[in-house]
This record gives structure tokens, C-alpha cells and sequence, in this order.
């Protein structure tokens, strides 16, 4: 039985370690800082599992965010101490397409509809930002768009994600503290 | 400042926040704004955003390296021997299926075994690998050990309050990588059904203490837990100890707190 339920934890590490190793290369160049990015998103993934709500969205998308939390964390480390490499917009590769591609999960699938609807430059900006991790200055120098517009864009696209995916909880504690 | 001005400028940080976008000084400015904002539900956004994050990966992941996958193991190990508690109250698992070959291929959401899965695995574990976090150096008392061999580090003596007379031990910080340890004798055992212990850290340049982590005392004898701080401090000055609802709170209301360090 301990044999089984030890098992229990390699197969859930087995099946969202890709994801979140994914996730860390996107996020870091630098194999150690990978490595160091994984592990603290499964510590912090332990301590946060029973707090998990399947009535809200799929497992994978909440791994997904736990782990945007830890390396949004560590990014911040990283760039004080000048560990990030400066994106050079010319060599940055561009937007992906994946509206032909199949999505890891339902809400995957569901966001990528619902990107598909918002107004084009809400879009640009919102990807520019999840999947570039520009800053909305850096946005804005990119885009050439205001920094004014840049914000505005951003905070209109994401209430309007927010509301097509139907992710909101009403009357709910705050998600901060995890 | 007018009531309007603040709302949109907690509307524009609350964005960045969930994008990732915050500068530190942004993380103080919104942890203040906040506090006069209770009940909202943050965890909407970031979950938008990581389904977004989630539709531009291709199914077909790269594959976890085998070494990084021993040390995921060697870490849930350590960390449910330390701190089972919460994984603990969590009902018991239905047997697991057979793994699937990636995240797109298996069954929806109403029939798969979700997080009870794992809070099934850290029950046993606690029992069963309990020698392991030391065999393997990854326990938080090796890492307060390895702190503690820096020069830099702050060590603060806790001193029980009222609430916990008996209660002692330390806080290891490290103020250059923004980590640390306590370590914790003589604390009461608590229901984290009903409630939980929540680290404090008071910092000169924050306006409201920052958020040090939710901790549970399940067993007799001196615990050393990990810091996790949700902000940067810069000058530290106290840190406390307090007893919060089940997923500690935002900003505490500091009604009972049972340790303090004063720096």
C-alpha cells in the first residue's frame, strides 16, 4: 500500500513535470535555473494541492499558474542580479500559431477560442506579454503603441479573457497568499 | 488621491500582477491597495492567464530529465515528512489509472482522481520515507545547515508570547537570496481544519508585514520549516508568528500571535 500511494506521488510528478519543465524553459536559459525553477514549483505545488478546485478549471491549468508564480519569482531574482538575458526583438521568434495544433486541455482550448476573439490589438499585447514576458514599457517600445494604450489593451483583454472563460468566483478569498 | 484615481491604479497593478508584470515597488504599492480591497478574487486572472500560457504548448511536452525527476521525488519526500498536515485533511484518493501518455489524452475533468491523488501519496510517506530527506541532503534542515554556513545570514531567537510561553527556536535569513528557515520547539499542534500558523516578516520598507508562508505543528519535537516570502524585504526588523483561519489571510489582523523575533 505505501509502495502504491508513494507511486501516487511519482505519477502526478510524472505527469505535470513535463509541463512544468516546459514551462521553466520558456521561462529560463540557464539549466541550473531551470532545474532550481521545477523544484521550487513542485514544493510550492505540494503545498498548495488541497486548496485545488476542479469545479474552477482543469489540473493542468492550475499546475500552470502555480508554476507561473514561482517563476515569475524567480525571473524577478534573476533580473536583480542580472541573470536575464535582454530579449533582442529582431531574434525573438514570433507569436506562435497553434490554432491548428491540439490543446493540452479543455481550457487550453477554450483560451485559445477565446484569444481568437478579442480585439486584435488586445491580443497582440496580451501575447506579447504571457508569452514573450514583456513589460508593458517594453511593449510599448516594441509596438511603438503609447504606454497609456499598452495598459489599457491589456486590462480590457484580460477582464474580457476573464469573463469568456468564465474563471471568476464570486465572493471568494483572496488567491494571494498561496 | 481621489477613491477613482486609486481604483484604476489597483485595476492597472492587478493586471501587471497577473501577467507578471509587477516591479517590486509595484508589489508594495498593490499589497497596500489590497488590504483596502477584501474578498476579491485574484486567482481569476492568473488562472486566464495560464490557460493562455497553457494554448501555445505543444501537447507533446519535452520530457522531464530522469535527475531532475529524483530530486521532484527526494523533494515531495522531504516535504510531506515535514509538513503532511495539510495533504492530511484532504479525503482519501480512488485508485489511480493508468498513466497517460500526455495531459491531452486523458479523461475529463468529472472522472479523473484530481489532487486527492497526491494528498493520498503524503499520508504514508510521511511514515514511509521518513530517513530519506536526510540520505539525500534536501531536507529543510540541511538547508538551514547550509544557510547557516554563510556569512551573511541573519539568525533571530523567537521568544514565545502568552499564547505559547514554552514555545522557542530561531529564523535563519539569508537577506541576498531572500530565503530562509525557522526552526520551532514547543508550539502547539493545530487543527488545520480550523486553523493554521502564518509567518509574518516586518520590513522597514513595506508598508504592511510581508506574508512569510502557512505552516502546520503535526508533530512533538522541533520542526524546521521554510520561508516562503511573498515579497522582497530589504530590512527586516520582526518577524512573528500568528494564528490565522485555514489558508492564513492577506493581511493579519495580529489577534493572537505566539512568536516574535525581534532583529
Amino acid at each position: 500500500m505505501a509502495q502504491g500511494e508513494a507511486g501516487a506521488v511519482q505519477e502526478c510528478i510524472e505527469r505535470y513535470g513535463p509541463l512544468v519543465y516546459s514551462l521553466a524553459r520558456r521561462f529560463a536559459k540557464d539549466a541550473h535555473a531551470i532545474e532550481d525553477a521545477v523544484q521550487e514549483t513542485f514544493v510550492q505545488l505540494w503545498r498548495v494541492a488541497p486548496r485545488y478546485d476542479a469545479t474552477r478549471c482543469n489540473e493542468a491549468t492550475f499546475v500552470a499558474m502555480i508554476a507561473r508564480r514561482r517563476l515569475i519569482d524567480l525571473r524577478r531574482r534573476a533580473e536583480k542580479h542580472g541573470g536575464v538575458e535582454e530579449i533582442d526583438e529582431a531574434l525573438a521568434p514570433p507569436t506562435p500559431d497553434h490554432t491548428e495544433r491540439a490543446a493540452i486541455c479543455d481550457d487550453a482550448a477554450r483560451a485559445r477560442t477565446a484569444l481568437g476573439e478579442l480585439r486584435p490589438e488586445q491580443k497582440r499585447v496580451l501575447e506579447l506579454s504571457i508569452y514573450d514576458g514583456l513589460s508593458h514599457q517594453e511593449i510599448a517600445n516594441a509596438t511603438g503603441l503609447p504606454l497609456g494604450t499598452v495598459k489599457t489593451h491589456a486590462r480590457r483583454g484580460l477582464e474580457r479573457l476573464r469573463d469568456l472563460l468564465g474563471f471568476g468566483r464570486a465572493a471568494s478569498a483572496s488567491g494571494v497568499t498561496s | 488621491m481621489s477613491a477613482r484615481f486609486d481604483q484604476e491604479r489597483f485595476e492597472e497593478l492587478r493586471v501587471a500582477r497577473a501577467l507578471g508584470s509587477l516591479t517590486a515597488a509595484e508589489c508594495a504599492e498593490f499589497t497596500a491597495l489590497l488590504a483596502e480591497r477584501a474578498g476579491l478574487d485574484l486567482e481569476a486572472d492568473e488562472i486566464a492567464v495560464a490557460a493562455v500560457e497553457l494554448a501555445s504548448l505543444d501537447p507533446e511536452l519535452a520530457p522531464l530529465p530522469a535527475a531532475l525527476a529524483k530530486k521532484l521525488q527526494a523533494d515531495a519526500q522531504a516535504h510531506f515528512a515535514h509538513t503532511p498536515s495539510p495533504l492530511r485533511a484532504v479525503p482519501p484518493a480512488p485508485s489511480p489509472t493508468p498513466r497517460p501518455a500526455s495531459i491531452a489524452e486523458r479523461r475529463p475533468r468529472a472522472a479523473r482522481p484530481g489532487w486527492s491523488l497526491v494528498a493520498a501519496a503524503a499520508a504514508l510517506i510521511l511514515a514511509f520515507v521518513s530517513w530519506w530527506p536526510r540520505l539525500h541532503g534536501t531536507s529543510p534542515e540541511a538547508g538551514r545547515e547550509a544557510l547557516l554556513a554563510k556569512a551573511e545570514v541573519l539568525t533571530v531567537p523567537w521568544k514565545g508570547t502568552d499564547f505559547a510561553k514554552d514555545a522557542a527556536g530561531d529564523v535563519v535569513w539569508d537577506p541576498t537570496e531572500q530565503r530562509g528557515f525557522m526552526r520551532i520547539r514547543g508550539l502547539a499542534k493545530n487543527d488545520p481544519t480550523r486553523e493554521q500558523y502564518q509567518l509574518w516578516i516586518f520590513d522597514e520598507t513595506q508598508q504592511h508585514p510581508v506574508d512569510g508562508g502557512v505552516f502546520d505543528v503535526g508533530a512533538d519535537g522541533e520542526l524546521v520549516i521554510p520561508i516562503d516570502a511573498k515579497l522582497r524585504v530589504s530590512k527586516p526588523t520582526l518577524f512573528a508568528v500568528t494564528v490565522e483561519k485555514p489558508g492564513g489571510v492577506v493581511v493579519s489582523a495580529q489577534e493572537k500571535i505566539v512568536l516574535a523575533g525581534k532583529v
